[in-house]
């Protein structure tokens, strides 16, 4: 008899997939297909490659099956996987994802520096949608390296120590890309509201 | 653009990864110091912002064709997983047999050498060492002439098995026959 795989938890459908049941995996891809998709979109921007990379992480993700033992939830081991493969996958892109800390001061410094933090707030008045198509927008004009710290730590709320050891940095320069990243959003984000309100 | 230390402290007071002390310490500063606490706001409303809106991206492949594509790659791993077995037993034979072969050929020159120097009667005359062995030390001109020998030893072979007075042997290998007869009496 057919498992009902619809009425099986997350952690029930990994442990049967675990014993070579590609029915209880596709299961699993289904439900967390957008999600593994969305993040891979969010590191690398391009959709096609997102597409890509996700599928490639799901196939890793079956080999790697043995592997999950519950300790975090099969989305959060399934977006890890997702993470790494898309970090791999910018290193060979040498899309200078580990551009020197000198580098990126200059992307973030000048006028910029000038302006506050943020001197009003940008996200006043907005619809929800409205403020994550800005956030996108503005997430599409950050640097590879500033963008996957973004991601990591504000999205998949990893901690310092994590995302440094993920990148092969130190947690100081996680850090400081972390606040240009979100200086510039700010930054962006601000500009955005005053452009509409020209 | 350097970032200062205390602007590095802030944000990780807002990430909380500071230790319960060093919050208390930053605390402290951010009382005398209008400036760290703008940025101290400024970095909560931009964490908060991006944390309740996270832009999702949608994925417009159907699911059977994206699944689709996910079952050929893993079918195709696990095809090709199945080569690279078989290429691995083969290998691991012919380490064993890289390793054995050698030590055979050693094995077997060792044991002829021993043979050789132990018995070196026995490849002169093989009547002396044994004696049932009778007929080529008997029929010299058997060693001597292989074509006569042959057809003595046929003959003989015949005669023994026919005979109930003697019982034969006869070893065949590389080209050699060697018959044993043996006299029952």
């Amino acid at each position: 008899m057919r498992p009902d795989y619809a009425s099986m938890d997350d952690a029930e459908l990994a442990t049967t997939a675990q014993g070579g049941d590609m029915r209880s995996f596709e299961e699993l891809v289904a439900r967390h297909r957008d999600k593994i998709f969305a993040r891979a979109y969010s590191m690398c921007r391009n959709e096609e490659e997102a597409v890509d990379l996700s599928q490639e992480a799901w196939v890793r993700s079956w080999k790697k099956l043995a592997q999950f033992q519950g300790d975090s939830s099969f989305s959060t081991w399934m977006t890890r996987i997702t993470i790494n493969l898309c970090l791999d996958h910018l290193r060979k892109k040498k899309r200078r994802i580990f551009e020197s800390i000198e580098k990126m001061n200059e992307e973030s410094g000048g006028v910029e520096r000038l302006i506050p933090l943020v001197d009003e707030n940008p996200t006043a008045g907005l619809e929800n949608s409205e403020l994550r198509s800005r956030i996108d927008q503005a997430l599409e004009h950050l640097s590879e390296a500033h963008r996957a710290v973004i991601v990591m730590h504000e999205f998949e709320e990893m901690e310092y120590r994590e995302i440094a050891k993920k990148l092969g940095c130190s947690i100081g320069t996680i850090m400081s890309r972390l606040f240009y990243a979100r200086k510039k959003l700010a930054v962006l984000l601000v500009k955005y509201k005053q452009e509409e309100g020209l | 653009m350097e970032i200062s230390e205390f602007e590095l402290k802030i944000q990780s007071y807002v990430d909380g990864e500071l230790a319960p002390r060093e919050m208390l310490e930053l605390e402290e500063a951010l009382k005398d110091s209008a400036e760290g606490r703008e940025t101290l706001e400024a970095l909560v409303l931009v964490k908060r912002t991006l944390r309740e809106n996270e832009p999702i991206a949608l994925l417009e492949t159907p699911r059977e064709l994206y699944w689709s594509g996910i079952e050929r790659k893993i079918l195709g791993l696990e095809k090709e997983s199945a080569p690279v077995v078989r290429v691995q037993v083969e290998t691991l034979w012919s380490q064993i047999w890289r390793w054995t072969a050698p030590i055979s050929a050693a094995g077997l020159v060792v044991a002829i050498l021993i043979i050789v120097f132990t018995h070196p009667e026995a490849l002169r005359d093989p009547s002396i060492s044994n004696p049932n062995i009778s007929i080529a030390s008997e029929n010299s001109s058997l060693l001597k002439e292989p074509e006569s020998y042959q057809a003595r030893i046929e003959e003989a072979s015949e005669t023994a098995v026919s005979s109930e007075e003697f019982s034969t042997f006869e070893y065949t290998a590389s080209g050699m026959t060697v018959v044993w007869l043996e006299h029952k009496n």
